[in-house]
């Protein structure tokens, strides 16, 4: 077996991994992210939102980058958890988004701070690398925790785009709350999959890829407990909006998820915890080995 | 070794996706195999088995490993689908299993071929290699396919044995049976449980532990799309077995997913079509 057949084994393997959830998301994904540009804009100013942003500079810093005079390509970059950082330590940084809602964000700080930032709003799923001069013009492309590099064709752009370092992260696994297990079993009466969580495994795709085709990128795992407290109303709505993406709910199971999460709550509130692997890499685009 | 922060790190997400549920005792898995080894023994010299040797021998051959004059551990060998051909080409080969019933096959073959195969009747899971005098003896230990090496203790205790090459085989998705699938949700109610069909990155778990830890294994993965046949009655004993970890099934249920294997299997034979994909990987110790 040639080496090209191993790697197309590889990439059928990771096709076979994606549900329908990819495919579903492609409606209305822009809303998805308007909806949650708000709250995602929230972790650029907390500290703990800082301190991870800390922790992807200091491992980029690590494998030799330097943001000072660095041209910055950031896929997904939402409302600019790394794209202002990035600018702020002297890179001139084009953030793309499908999302307005999270590039208005962006926009707002770079305009505060006078910050070196070209905000984009694009689908990287469909963008044309050629024509909006994207190919190899960057010293650092990021995906960071993104939908926008799914599969092995915008792996590949991305790639296209960077003349030395990519990083990517991604999910390891996520344990998922208790309740989407219990809801996921007993009212929609469906299998979970609970060993991988949604999305589960996903860092571990684009990396086996990369490790096949000569590539031998520095890792890091991290692991966090994440802990989160909601109004039990607002906490059923999503879930119920999540879970729809893979399993319709009928109104009598919505219903039953509502109840659900009202008599879990105390004092109003819904209290979720997870435990979430995440994994990242950087990488150099000329480095096969 | 050295497990920095970043391998412990992947150990606990590792330890965290496997199932909390599967520790079964040594005799119940002993006699599991022991059922199974007509099955397995049947087909030991088939075209299949001995395409599938030929492509180990060679991947191996890639890395560097010769089996003439080397000493083996084959662990969870079976009927000895492996250690046959390694002791054919000259190995002095270890095979260690859970079940009598497969070593009992194998030594009959090695025996009639004046093989060196010494078999060892031993849980792999909680061997005491020191007691054994197995650690850092070997060449090669190889693993392929089996539930033997199953978490980072098991695999951590197989890499102790080998003085050189370590060899390790395992599915990294199986995608499920569709006709199989229809008849849960219609008798059941409900998805088929993924837990026990492996959709998630299996072999990923042990290759990252190597690759954050410094290991550069060789890697191949391969798909297979192959039907199998069992006779009706086995599958859907063995589907109410693998259901009955998970909750009780009630004699109703039970009734009714052995008359779907029934009415599925017109000649008496169930044929399942799950496609699978894998991976094998070889890596130096030292």
């Amino acid at each position: 077996m040639t080496q090209k057949d191993n790697v197309a084994s590889w990439i059928d393997c990771w096709k076979a991994s994606m549900g329908k959830r990819e495919k579903k998301m492609e409606v209305g994904q822009a809303d998805f992210w308007n909806k949650r540009s708000d709250e995602f804009a929230q972790h650029l100013t907390d500290t703990k939102g800082r301190k991870r942003a800390g922790e992807i500079l200091g491992f980029l810093e690590e494998t030799g980058f330097r943001a000072k005079g660095a041209r910055v390509l950031d896929l997904g970059c939402g409302p600019g958890t790394l794209s202002i950082p990035l600018a702020r330590a002297g890179a001139d940084v084009t953030s793309l988004d499908i999302a307005s809602g999270m590039l208005d964000h962006l926009k707002e700080t770079a305009k505060k701070e006078d910050l070196p930032i070209n905000a984009l709003e694009c689908s990287w799923w469909t963008a044309d690398i050629d024509k909006l001069g994207f190919r190899s013009r960057f010293d650092l492309v990021l995906a960071s925790m993104t939908p926008a590099v799914k599969d092995v064709e915008t792996l590949d752009r991305m790639m296209a785009c960077s003349k030395k370092y990519c990083y990517y992260s991604n999910f390891l696994q996520r344990g998922g709350d208790r309740a989407h297990r219990e809801l996921l079993s007993t009212i929609l009466k469906k299998g979970t999959d609970h060993h991988h969580g949604p999305g589960g495994g996903a860092m571990l795709y684009p990396f086996m890829y990369l490790y096949l085709k000569g590539y031998r990128p520095d890792v890091k795992i991290s692991h966090r407990r994440w802990k989160e407290e909601q109004n039990w109303a607002e906490a059923a709505e999503r879930t119920i909006e999540f879970l729809s993406h893979e399993h319709p709910c009928n109104a009598a199971a919505k219903k039953k998820i509502l109840a659900y999460y009202e008599q879990a709550a105390k004092d109003g509130k819904y209290r979720m915890q997870s435990d979430v692997y995440t994994g990242m890499m950087v990488w150099t685009v000329n480095g096969r080995k | 070794m050295i497990r920095n922060e970043n391998a412990g790190c992947w150990v606990d997400c590792w330890n965290a996706v496997l199932p909390k549920s599967g520790n079964v005792p040594d005799e119940v898995q002993a006699a599991r195999w022991n059922e199974r080894a007509d099955h397995f023994a049947r087909n030991i010299e088939g075209e299949r088995r001995q395409k599938k040797a030929a492509e180990v021998l060679a991947f191996l051959g890639e890395a560097g490993f010769s089996p003439q004059g080397s000493k083996i551990l084959d662990i969870g060998c079976g009927p000895g689908t492996l250690s046959l051909p390694f002791a054919r080409a000259g190995a002095e080969v270890t095979s260690l299993d859970i079940s009598s019933g497969m070593l009992g096959r194998l030594k009959e073959i090695a025996e009639n071929e004046a093989l060196r195969i010494e078999t060892l009747e031993c849980s792999w899971w909680t061997a005491d290699i020191d007691a054994l005098g197995l650690r850092n003896r070997f060449d090669l230990v190889f693993a392929s396919s089996t539930p033997a090496v199953k978490d980072v203790e098991t695999f951590d205790r197989m890499m102790a044995c080998s003085r050189n090459y370590c060899y390790y085989s395992g599915f990294v998705r199986r995608n499920p049976d569709t006709a199989r699938s229809e008849m849960f949700r219609k008798i059941l109610g409900r998805e088929e449980d993924p837990h026990g069909r492996m959709t998630g990155p299996g072999l990923l778990y042990p290759f990252m532990y190597l690759y954050t830890m410094g290991y550069r294994p060789l890697i191949r993965f391969g798909r297979n799309a192959r039907a199998r046949e069992h006779d009706w009655p086995e599958a859907a004993e063995h589907t109410i077995e693998s259901q009955g970890n998970r909750q009780e099934l009630s004699e109703e249920s039970r009734e009714k997913i052995r008359e779907w294997y029934k009415n599925a299997s017109p000649d008496g034979k169930y044929r399942s079509g799950s496609e699978m994909f894998s991976g094998m990987m070889i890596w130096n110790v030292r």
